[in-house]
């Protein structure tokens, strides 16, 4: 199972005279079971991307292929791609609109066609996985906390069992805590299930703690695709594109330049934390030699 | 897609005509819409052309665009003259099955095109030179004296141009809306009538929970900044004739003094 | 003077079930007492749901309090007569960028305010001038707000605030929908309007990193103020912040959690420079 890219680019409105170039040469390549993240201020080509890795927009130039098969060749079956790849937009107002939880839920498979009893176990399982609460299967979508209509959401789409789940802002407009909480239910879930997971975010801060792999965008082109420690290296780059490095970064670079053997690496406050105690007892080891 | 809908298509350029007082370019449409209707013969109607083609001329907007506003339209002009060309009483010319084509019917369907196209080319012109908010105020003023009939002429103005701001907004929201569903396996477009209507639910759902928060949202927001009503409100950027609006209106009436004389009581 | 006295307030947003019957009342607000004076720049932090957005509509008496009174300016904001003037001296700018522009160009939107006013057409355009230079939004004046980012908008928003020369802004979570830039952007007006115009602000927010400049931070949780003191003292209480749902910034947690593996550091550090240095009397 494999989304591939290749050499793909967009245009907006390529039959008119306004024609704005979106996405330039993507070349990418999503495997089985990774947790990616997707990185890039607004405007960047992020989004556009993303509705390229379902079908929701098609190339200008360039191929989308899955499992080997071109998604715009004529016998594709669309329908069937969405439902591997599930994409989850930034905002669940924009999906939520049944009477209860549990029915939005139903929505997706049910258009699979699947039979009844089958539906509601793959709801049911959904909701298990993003941690959404029994007792409230019942209420109104729009009644809920932004951080359970977003359990919704993504439950909506988990619901159609996708092999990629794509998810566009999962932490916009949530309180620190709720980020927290969403983004530790999606690291779980990806446990549990073992899907590929696409993190779109702006927040480096957000994506470091989670992801094994980041993409970083800029004028819809793919400026770094590496491991995090390694992407977090160029500091100096990612700033003259409008992103920071997480914060962390910049503490250890300074001590770096401060003569303290920091791993500048690191991108967590607990790996930071590590490395800054280790330099901190080299340097007093050092100190006492010259003693 | 939708976002390419343009609604009231401003075209940006500085001509006699952009620089004109709405209020001339709202009069001088609806006085030129009346005069169509009043010509009835083939001078007036080269008269109304050749004043049009002026107006096109200093407005600076090309051609092409007027054609476009056209296309919409087309199908509703066609029945339009295809009614009149079958169903006017007259001496038959063509006569096949039970449809007859008589003589006045052709001239009721071809006077009914000009008149047709004239009709959407002049106001068009006025909607591609004029902002839709100047639209508004234009018509706010000109509709002043009914608030003294207890219509609410400026809470009308200030409902269109919010309703103006707030139309490409919900657009596009429909566009996220619609990928959204689409992302769930929906389906907008395959089915009859009914699985088509059916389809939309999960469309109109989200669009209207959406359009009621801003409404919410922007009521609020608007009472936050004092907002009260037209009572005691100045204007930033008032309404006020200058010395090309007055020759405007001159040229109006010569216009309509001309088209009538020519076009209704001069004989062929 | 004080610019806002607020003594003991409550709100109770009241439910009504599909009859119009009052359901139940959920407390938003829950005594709430505080003062801010002239020229401060005060930050209100809280979950969402911590009841600071309800008291944040206060100050604009846009809601009024089911108990307690506000005082704006000196002026009770219960009494009906003075709305009109406590909203002229407050002025308020809200989360969502798209939802409060009410003009079709960026000049009118700024001039709304003081047309409804009714100040005199010369003068607002002196005002619109002046308010669009303040945010650095002047050489868009002429621009639909429909092709601006989030940033920008949020900016207009607060130029149109700013036209109405008030004595104080409430900014309801004005950075909640922006990116990063964005973010930037605006807390950098609205410090500037704080440094320059003097204008008094209240930022309400739940990202710390927008905080640290504030001279005093509120915390709310439960509709009450939970904690309250300079950026300082309230980030050095790491875990007391985690408790109600909030966070600390990054350079705090790290040095917090230095602190907790044995380093002798102080509380409450809050920039990069703070830390570097403390880590250098370390060794």
């Amino acid at each position: 199972m494999s989304l591939k890219l290749e050499h793909v680019s967009y245009m907006y409105g390529s039959d008119t005279t306004l024609a704005v170039r979106a996405l330039c040469d993507i070349n990418l390549e999503i495997p089985d079971g990774q947790f990616v993240g997707l990185i890039g201020h607004t405007g960047s080509g992020k989004s556009t991307l993303v509705q390229h890795l379902n079908g929701l927009l098609a190339p200008t130039q360039g191929t989308v292929t899955y499992n080997g098969r071109d998604i715009w060749g004529k016998d594709f079956p669309k329908k069937e791609l969405r439902s591997k790849v599930g994409l989850v937009f930034q905002y669940p107002e924009h999906q939520l609109f049944e009477v209860d939880v549990f029915s939005d839920v139903c929505f997706g498979p049910k258009n699979l066609g699947l039979p009844k009893e089958e539906v509601e176990a793959r709801a049911m399982r959904a909701l298990k996985l993003v941690g959404f609460p029994e007792e409230y299967y019942k209420q109104s979508p729009f009644e809920l906390s932004g951080g359970q209509k977003r359990r919704v959401a993504i439950a909506g789409v988990l619901a159609m069992q996708p092999e990629i789940l794509v998810l566009d802002e999962p932490t916009a407009g949530l309180d620190p805590r709720g980020r927290d909480e969403i983004l530790g239910q999606i690291a779980h879930l990806k446990e549990e299930t073992g899907i590929s997971v696409v993190l779109v975010s702006h927040s480096m801060e957000d994506v470091a703690n989670y992801v094994e792999r980041i993409i970083v965008m800029s004028g819809g082109r793919i400026l770094f695709d590496d491991a995090p420690r390694k992407v977090f290296g160029h500091v100096r780059e990612l700033e003259e594109v409008g992103l920071a490095a997480p914060c962390v970064t910049y503490i250890l670079h300074r001590l770096r330049e401060k003569g303290y053997l920091v791993d500048t690496g690191a991108t967590t406050v607990l790996e930071a934390r590590d490395t800054i105690l280790e330099a901190l007892r080299k340097k007093r080891g050092e100190e006492r030699h010259r003693c | 897609m939708l976002r390419d809908i343009t609604l009231g298509q401003y075209y940006q350029t500085d001509s006699i005509l952009h620089r004109m007082d709405c209020r001339v370019k709202l009069v001088a449409t609806l006085v030129y819409i009346i005069s169509l209707f009043l010509v009835d013969n083939i001078w007036g109607f080269a008269v109304a052309a050749v004043f049009l083609a002026v107006c096109i001329r200093l407005s600076k907007v090309p051609f092409s665009f007027m054609v476009k506003g056209m296309k919409s339209i087309a199908f509703l002009m066609l029945f339009a003259v295809v009614f009149n060309l079958f169903l006017t009483p007259g001496k038959p010319v063509v006569a096949f099955w039970k449809l007859r084509i008589t003589d006045a019917g052709i001239r009721m369907a071809v006077q009914m095109a000009v008149r047709l196209t004239l009709l959407i080319i002049g106001s068009s012109l006025m909607t591609l030179t004029t902002t839709p908010n100047h639209l508004t105020d234009g018509m706010e003023s000109l509709l002043k004296p009914l608030k003294k009939l207890k219509v609410p002429v400026h809470e009308v103005a200030m409902m269109t141009s919010i309703a103006l701001r707030f139309i490409p907004i919900l657009m596009e929201e429909t566009d996220k809306i619609m990928k959204a569903q689409i992302a769930r396996g929906a389906d907008f477009e395959s089915g009859n009538l009914i699985q088509k209507a059916r389809a939309m639910v999960p469309l109109l759902v989200p669009l209207f929970i959406a359009a009621f928060r801003r409404a919410n949202d922007l009521a609020m927001a608007m009472e936050a900044r004092c907002y009260r009503g037209g009572e005691g409100r100045t204007k930033m950027k008032p309404l006020v004739y200058r010395r090309n609006d007055y020759i405007a209106y001159g040229v109006l009436a010569f216009y309509l003094a001309a088209v009538l004389a020519v076009g209704r009581f001069m004989p062929i | 003077m004080n610019i806002i006295e607020t003594a003991h307030v409550s709100y109770d947003y009241i439910r009504h079930d599909e009859e119009g019957n009052v359901e139940g009342c959920t407390r938003a607000v829950s005594d709430v007492s505080l003062s801010v004076r002239q020229g401060e720049f005060i930050a209100i932090l809280g979950h969402n749901g911590s009841g600071k957005s309800t008291l944040a509509k206060h100050i604009n008496a846009l809601l009024l309090p089911t108990e307690g009174t506000v005082f704006v300016d000196g002026k009770d904001t219960g009494q009906e007569e003075n709305i009109w003037e406590v909203r002229q001296s407050a002025g308020m700018v809200f989360q969502n960028p798209d939802n409060q522009i009410i003009g079709q160009v960026v000049e009118e939107d700024v001039g709304f305010g003081p047309e409804n006013m009714g100040i005199p057409t010369k003068e607002i355009w002196e005002r619109v001038e002046e308010s669009l230079r303040a945010v650095g939004m002047y050489a868009y004046r002429k621009h639909s707000p429909n092709k601006l980012s989030g940033g920008q908008k949020q900016r207009v928003s607060i130029a149109g605030v700013l036209a109405m020369h008030p004595k104080c802004i409430v900014l309801d979570e004005p950075t909640a929908m922006l990116d990063p830039n964005g973010r930037k952007d605006v807390i950098r007006a609205a410090r500037a309007l704080n440094d320059v115009e003097k204008v008094t602000v209240i930022l309400i927010t739940h990202y710390m990193e927008e905080v640290i400049y504030a001279d005093r931070v509120f915390v709310m949780d439960g509709g009450k103020v939970a904690m309250q003191g300079s950026p300082r003292e309230v980030f050095s209480q790491v875990d007391r912040l985690k408790q109600l749902r909030l966070d600390v910034p990054q350079v705090t947690l790290l040095a917090h959690e230095l602190q907790k593996s044995g380093l002798p550091l102080p509380d409450g550090i809050l920039t990069v420079d703070e830390l570097t240095e403390e880590l250098g009397k370390c060794l």
